[in-house]
């Protein structure tokens, strides 16, 4: 059961704010011009009333004080003393609209008796009041009908996206066929997309290691074959010398085969990212394994090279870079440093000879593994190493751009060459 | 019986050559697709052992190629590719076996005898010849429970000529069981290893067709 939050309460609790705050608003809108239009409806009524009063008024009446539909009526002959009434009595005929009372007064041509009419606020402010709780009764149904109608219609747009999440919960773990995702809403859309691009990557990276399974046990059973084959015949007393060199033959190339495959498995699990390293101590290194006599090592003169990769990342490169140039090129290697640092691996070579930079490609005559330059680029690529191969007129060249070291690194390794 | 090995790892081609050699097969070799197909177009061969990633192509397409042509010489598959479906694309382009690298050469050298036979219409393991057992799968002669020792080529010229008991093989089909391309094949040889299969088993085993060639009856 997800913790999280739900969308549905959100939606609902969002739209309904939002419904009744605009509502309120409205509805204060509302009621202050009601409320103006009754006091004007009021008053006009009023003065209306208190003209008649005073039209009809007989001749000779006395002074008086009643209540009229609500209203007080204030009736003063002339000459007459005035009946009481929280308000003064009005001097002419007017209005007279105070906080407490509404007044209005009239006079009577035929003998100039006066008729005033009056009414407290609180009657009117009441009748408002009624009104604005009959007008906020009115929003209630409203509120209940956003609320299921929100409530549904988020149930009724989350049913293709949970439809979805149980396609993705019933698959198989190899699965990695896209999703159907047809009848999404178009805002869900890019999660699904995201999710099949998702899977699309999953499924390439599985491929890609079947296949170099599948590769790499064929490219493992070939030597191995021929080596079980030629200790056949020597246990048989058939191979005689022979069958003793090309077993070694076998068992020579079946451990380069094993070296490369660990190399390409170290290089794409992530070797070392921390240190840097002196490219003048490792090339030295990997000349004087390699046979020297073969490769020309030209260090520019320099004391030191620092870079900013790992050792075993460089020493990597560069020894399968070699590797390839001796075994593949028809001479001697040139293996110059420069500034940079660069690193520059030269050899002559056939004239049908290229670079293979696919697992396990190879020359159809070559008997290496087809994976030295898969490790150099897995390397490159994971560690900012930047590489240019180059075949031109029978002369094979790269270059490998290390990195520059960090200050730290060049401060450590210049103190530990000094 | 003469087979025709197509395999491009130098060193399990010269165990396999060694060992099929050592058992009186004729053995040509060819590392690559090219080589492959002159050789088949020029000698009849028993049988083929087929490695599938040759240098200039695949061996599989040579092999449907050879099939689509009508070509039914016994074709044994031997490669590293073990999958499932490598077997069955194997064997639907017309492979009669398949045999993943790497193998022991004791049961490879039994399966191509046994495709052999197959292919020869009799894949029965032993028969008897007169007061002789001869079996087939282990390559071996008895008289009376008592092994009669045969060298590698005495053996194949008998296994060859039991293969088509009752029908004459002429001395240059026996040759050419007998030997490969590169084989120095000495005039008479066929003569000398009959006779000495007949001084070891009795005169009456083989037949000589004078002017046509030798049967088993």
């Amino acid at each position: 059961m997800s913790t999280g939050w739900s969308l549905r309460r959100r939606l609902q609790r969002r739209v309904l704010v939002a419904v009744a705050l605009g509502w309120l608003g409205s509805l204060g809108v509302g009621i202050y011009v009601i409320a103006h239009e009754m006091n004007e409806l009021i008053d006009e009524t009023m003065a209306a009333q208190a003209q008649m009063m005073a039209a009809v008024l007989p001749v000779g009446t006395a002074p008086d004080l009643r209540a009229v539909d609500g209203l007080r009526m204030r009736v003063i002959p002339p000459g007459s003393a005035i009946p009481a009434l929280p308000t003064q009595a009005l001097a002419q005929d007017s209005a007279a609209p105070s906080e407490s009372w509404h007044v209005y007064r009239a006079t009577n041509p035929r003998d100039g008796s006066v008729v005033e009419l009056g009414q407290p606020t609180t009657a009117r402010h009441k009748e408002i009041r009624e009104a604005a709780r009959a007008l906020l009764l009115l929003m209630l149904p409203p509120l209940g009908i956003i609320v299921l109608a929100t409530r549904r219609t988020v149930d009724g747009a989350l049913v293709p996206a949970l439809r979805f999440a149980e396609r993705l919960r019933e698959r198989r773990a190899g699965d990695s066929a896209p999703v159907p995702a047809d009848d999404l809403p178009r805002e869900l859309v890019p999660i699904s997309e995201a999710i099949n691009g998702y899977l699309s990557r999953i499924d390439a990276l599985l491929e890609s290691e079947r296949a170099f399974a599948a590769n790499a046990a064929h490219e493992l059973r070939t030597p191995l074959a021929a080596a079980m084959a030629q200790a056949q015949l020597l246990a048989e007393g058939q191979g005689g010398a022979e069958a003793a060199k090309r077993l070694n033959t076998s068992l020579a190339r079946l451990t380069n085969l094993v070296e490369r495959l660990l190399e390409l498995s170290r290089a794409e699990a992530g070797i070392g990212s921390t240190s840097g390293c002196d490219l003048v101590r490792i090339a030295d290194l990997l000349v004087a394994d390699m046979g020297a006599s073969r490769i020309l090592f030209d260090d520019s003169d320099f004391e030191t090279l620092p870079a900013g990769v790992d050792a075993d990342v460089a020493a990597l490169i560069l020894g399968n870079l070699l590797r390839n140039a001796l075994h593949h090129g028809t001479g001697g290697v040139m293996l110059r440093l420069q500034p940079g640092p660069l690193v520059i691996v030269q050899n002559c070579t056939n004239d049908d000879a290229a670079f293979h930079h696919g697992r396990f490609e190879k020359g159809t005559t070559s008997s290496g593994a087809g994976l030295g330059l898969v490790i150099v680029n897995a390397l490159a690529k994971a560690n900012g190493i930047h590489m240019e191969f180059r075949m031109r007129d029978g002369l094979a060249s790269i270059q490998v751009a290390f990195p520059p070291p960090t200050a730290a690194r060049s401060n450590r390794l210049a103190q530990t060459h000094v | 019986m003469r087979v025709l090995l197509v395999e491009d790892t130098s060193d399990l081609a010269d165990a396999v050559l060694r060992h099929l050699r050592s058992q009186g097969h004729a053995v040509d070799h060819a590392d690559s697709r090219d080589s492959a197909e002159a050789a088949w177009d020029v000698a009849r061969y028993d049988l083929v052992l087929l490695d599938l990633g040759l240098p200039d192509g695949s061996g599989l397409e040579l092999l449907r190629v050879r099939r689509a042509a009508g070509d039914r010489t016994p074709v044994v598959i031997a490669t590293a590719r073990d999958q499932i479906s490598d077997r069955i694309a194997g064997l639907d382009a017309g492979a009669d076996d398949y045999v993943v690298k790497p193998f022991d050469l004791g049961e490879l050298s039994a399966r191509l005898r046994a495709h052999a036979r197959r292919a020869a219409g009799d894949p029965s393991a032993e028969l008897c010849i007169g007061p002789y057992r001869i079996d087939r799968i282990g390559a071996r002669v008895f008289f009376d429970g008592d092994e009669v020792r045969l060298t590698s080529r005495e053996w194949a010229v008998l296994d060859a000529l039991t293969a088509s008991r009752g029908r004459v093989l002429s001395r240059q089909a026996l040759e050419e069981r007998l030997y490969a391309f590169d084989d120095e094949i000495a005039g008479n040889a066929v003569e000398v290893y009959v006779s000495r299969l007949r001084a070891k088993l009795g005169a009456e085993v083989i037949e000589t067709r004078r002017g046509i060639g030798y049967l088993v009856p």
